[in-house]
C-alpha cells in the first residue's frame, strides 16, 4: 500500500521522458520537438526507419512516436524491428484515421498490445496525455515484472530453505523405513513434516497443515520445523506422549507466533521394539494402515478421540485419553497425509473420496513391496484424472525396516565415498549368498556405472546431502538378481506415471544430455538382460535383471 | 490562412512565443515548397506511387499545423490518385498550386 501510493506520487510529480520521434517529414519532427520542448522531455528525432532502429538500439527510450508512412518502409515494419528488441516499449502511431474506412489501419495498430494511436492534428494536451499514459503503463508493468521476478527468486530460495528443514525424502535405519512425497501447490508449502528419533527404537512422526497458502503459511512451517528441532532434546530426555507434545506446540504457536493462523496437526510415536503406535490428531486427518497380510487398507479407528486444531485457543489442553493406541504388525505400512491429497480434483471438480483412496491403496499394495506408497498413490490418482492440485500435498509412509535374507535395501548418498562403500556392500551381500564372485562383481559394476554415470549426472550441478537414492538388491533363486534403484529427479517433479517403452533409448538420451562418457551405458547393457525405467511424480524407478550362468541354492 | 494557422499554434499547440510561431510557419512553408515541387514532378513523370506518398506527407504536415484548406486538398489528391484517377489528381494539383501562391503572398 505504501509502495503503491509512493509510486503514484512519483508519477504525479516531475518525470523525465526519453522520446524517439520518427517521421520522414522534417517539419513534423520540428513541430513535435517544439511541443515537447520542456525540461522533462528528451527528444531524439529520426527522418528514416533505419536510423530510427539504430537509435533505438543505442539509447534507452520510454516511448516512440512513429509515423505510419515512412517512404519506402512503413511504420509497422519499424515496429516489427523494434519488437525484436523490446516487446513492450510503447509506440504511439501518429496518423489520420479519417480515410481508414474499413478500420484496417486501426486494426493493425491494435494488433500490438503496447501500440497507441494519436491523430496528426493533435492538441498539445492530447500529445502529452497520450505519452504520459503510455509511459506510466510501461513503467508500472516493468516495475511489476521486476517485482515478480524478484518474488520468484525469493520463493525459490524459500522453497530450498523448506527442503533443508524437511527430513530426507527417504530414511532407513534398523527399525523403520520412511518415505514421503512433499508437493507444494506453488513453489512453497504450508505443510509441515518431521521425523525425530526418540531413542530405543522410538520415533516421532509430526505432520501438520497450516491454514492458508503462500508465504505466510510457509513461514509458519519454517518456524514450526525449527521449534520441533529445539524440542528434540527435551523429548529425548522425557518419554512424552503425543498429547504433551501437542500442548507444547500449541503454546509455542499461540504465544510466539501471533499471526492469527492455525494448523491441523498429527503427532504419532512409533515404538518398533514393542510394535506399538500411539498418536493424537489435532483436527488433522487420521492414519491409514495398509496391511500386507490382510491385503487391505483401512483407517485406524480413532473413535471420537482427538482435539481441536493448534492455534485456536492458547489455553487448550490436549488430553492423554485422546491418544489413540494401535498394535503394529510387522508388514503394516502406516500412511499419513495432509488435506491436499483428498482435495486433489478431477475434471468434474470431484475430490478424492475416502473409499476411493482405500481401494486404490489396497490395489497398490503388491507394488508397494519395492515402491513407496506416497509416490504410487499420487501417480495412480494422477492417472485416473485427479490431477488438479488445489492445496499443498504431503503423503508420508512409515513401515518396519524390511528384513529378508534374500534382499538388501540401502540408501546411498551421492558422494563418491558413499557410492563406493554402498556398492561394495551389495557386492559382499551377493557373494555371501550365492558364492559367485563373478555375479557379485557384475552387480557391483552395474551399480557403480549406473550411479556414477547416470544418476550422479542429474545431481552434478547441485550436489546435496539430501539427494540420496534407494537401492534394493533381491536374489531370486536359482539364477537371477533383481535390482531396483529409486532416485528423485527434481525436473520430473510434476511428471506422471510413464510406461517405459524403450529403456535403452532413455539411457541413450540421458547419457547424451548429461555429457556422460557413454561407457556406463555400454557396460550396463552388457551386464543386465532387462532394464525398465518408470517415473512416479518426481520419483524414478529403474529395474535391472541380471542372470547368472551358475545357478545357486541357499538350501544346500 | 496564416492567421488561422497562427491561432492553431497558439491555442491547440499551446506555443505562444513569436519566435517559435515564425519558426514553425517557416518550416511548414519550406516543407510545402519542397513537396509541391516533388508532387508536380512525380505526376509529370507518371510516378503515381510517389505522388500518393508526397500528398500523404503534405496532408500530415498540414494536419499537424492546422492548415485545414491544404489538408483537405492534399487528402483529395491522395484519394483520387489511389483510385487511379490521375486526371482529377492533376486538376487538384492546379488548385493546390494556386492556394500555395496565395499562401506565400499572405503576410505573417
Amino acid at each position: 500500500m505504501v509502495q503503491s501510493s509512493r509510486m503514484q506520487k512519483q508519477y504525479m510529480t516531475k518525470q523525465t521522458y526519453n522520446v524517439l520521434a520518427v517521421d520522414d517529414e522534417k517539419f513534423s519532427l520540428v513541430l513535435l520537438q517544439s511541443c515537447l520542448r520542456s525540461e522533462n522531455y528528451n527528444v531524439i528525432t529520426c527522418d528514416n526507419a533505419l536510423q530510427a532502429v539504430k537509435e533505438f538500439k543505442t539509447h534507452d527510450f520510454d516511448v516512440i512516436l512513429l509515423d505510419v508512412m515512412l517512404g519506402s518502409i512503413d511504420g509497422f515494419e519499424v515496429r516489427k524491428l523494434i519488437r525484436e528488441y523490446d516487446q513492450k516499449i510503447p509506440i504511439i502511431f501518429l496518423t489520420s484515421l479519417l480515410d481508414d474506412i474499413n478500420s484496417s489501419l486501426i486494426n493493425r495498430i491494435s494488433e500490438d498490445q503496447y501500440s497507441y494511436y494519436l491523430n496528426k492534428s493533435f492538441q498539445k494536451k492530447q500529445l502529452i496525455e497520450k505519452i504520459e499514459h503510455a509511459v506510466r503503463v510501461y513503467r508500472e508493468e516493468s516495475d511489476a515484472a521486476r517485482f515478480y521476478k524478484q518474488l520468484n527468486v525469493d520463493l525459490l530460495l524459500a522453497r530450498e530453505v523448506q527442503q533443508v528443514l524437511l527430513p530426507p525424502w527417504c530414511s532407513l535405519n534398523e527399525h523403520m523405513l520412511t518415505t514421503y512425497l512433499y508437493e507444494p501447490r506453488f513453489r512453497i508449502s504450508g505443510d509441515s513434516l518431521d521425523l525425530v528419533e526418540l531413542g530405543s527404537g522410538r520415533y516421532l512422526l509430526f505432520l501438520a497443515d497450516i491454514a492458508g497458502h503462500g508465504i505466510q503459511s510457509a513461514l509458519y512451517m519454517s518456524a514450526i520445523q525449527s521449534f520441533l528441532k529445539t524440542l528434540r532434546l527435551e523429548m529425548l530426555e522425557q518419554a512424552w506422549l503425543p498429547n504433551l507434545i501437542l500442548n507444547r506446540i500449541n503454546q509455542f504457536f499461540c504465544n510466539d507466533l501471533s499471526g492469527g493462523s492455525y494448523m491441523t496437526c498429527l503427532v504419532a510415536i512409533f515404538d518398533f521394539p514393542n510394535r506399538r503406535l500411539v498418536f493424537q490428531s489435532a483436527g488433522h486427518p487420521g492414519l491409514i494402515c495398509c496391511s500386507q497380510h490382510e491385503q487391505r487398507a483401512y483407517e485406524i479407528d480413532m473413535g471420537d478421540k482427538g482435539g481441536i486444531p493448534i492455534g485456536w485457543f492458547a489455553h487448550t489442553e490436549y488430553q492423554e485419553e485422546d491418544n489413540v493406541y494401535y498394535d503394529l504388525a510387522p508388514d503394516d505400512i502406516i500412511l499419513g497425509y495432509t488435506d491436499g491429497l483428498i482435495d486433489l480434483k478431477n475434471e468434474y471438480e470431484e475430490t478424492v473420496a475416502t473409499p476411493l483412496l482405500l481401494n486404490l491403496l489396497t490395489s497398490l499394495m503388491e507394488k508397494s513391496i519395492f515402491l513407496p506408497l506416497p509416490y504410487l498413490l499420487r501417480s495412480a490418482l494422477d492417472q485416473i484424472g485427479y490431477d488438479v492440485v488445489s492445496d499443498d500435498v504431503c503423503i508420508v509412509e512409515v513401515r518396519t525396516a524390511p528384513k529378508n535374507e534374500d534382499s538388501l535395501l540401502q540408501l546411498i548418498n551421492l558422494t563418491k565415498g558413499d557410492v563406493s562403500r554402498g556398492v561394495e556392500h551389495f557386492g559382499r551381500f551377493v557373494e555371501e549368498r550365492t558364492h559367485n564372485d563373478e555375479l557379485a562383481t557384475r552387480v557391483e559394476l552395474l551399480l557403480s556405472e549406473f550411479i556414477n554415470n547416470v544418476i550422479e549426472h542429474e545431481c552434478a550441478n547441485r550436489p546435496s546431502l539430501r539427494s540420496g537414492i534407494s537401492v534394493q538388491v533381491c536374489l531370486r533363486e536359482p539364477d537371477s538378481v533383481h535390482i531396483t534403484v529409486l532416485d528423485r529427479e527434481l525436473k520430473n517433479e510434476h511428471g506422471g506415471l510413464q510406461l517405459a517403452k524403450d529403456a535403452a533409448e532413455i539411457f541413450e538420451e540421458q547419457n547424451q544430455a548429461m555429457a556422460s562418457s557413454g561407457r556406463g551405458l555400454a557396460i550396463i547393457r552388457t551386464i543386465s538382460s532387462n532394464i525398465m525405467r518408470k517415473h512416479y511424480n518426481g520419483l524414478n524407478q529403474t529395474d535391472f535383471l541380471i542372470r547368472s550362468d551358475r545357478p545357486w541354492s541357499t538350501q544346500g | 490562412m496564416k492567421a488561422e494557422i497562427r491561432q492553431y499554434i497558439v491555442e491547440e499547440l499551446e506555443l505562444d512565443d513569436e519566435e517559435t510561431i515564425v519558426m514553425l510557419l517557416d518550416s511548414y512553408t519550406e516543407s510545402l515548397n519542397k513537396n509541391l515541387e516533388l508532387l508536380r514532378e512525380s505526376l509529370q513523370a507518371g510516378n503515381i506511387t510517389e505522388a500518393v506518398g508526397v500528398a500523404h506527407a503534405m496532408k500530415g504536415a498540414s494536419a499537424n499545423i492546422g492548415a485545414q484548406p491544404f489538408f483537405e486538398v492534399c487528402r483529395a489528391i491522395e484519394l483520387v490518385l489511389k483510385s487511379g484517377d490521375v486526371a482529377t489528381g492533376k486538376k487538384l494539383l492546379g488548385d493546390l498550386l494556386a492556394m500555395h501562391e496565395a499562401f506565400l503572398r499572405e503576410a505573417l
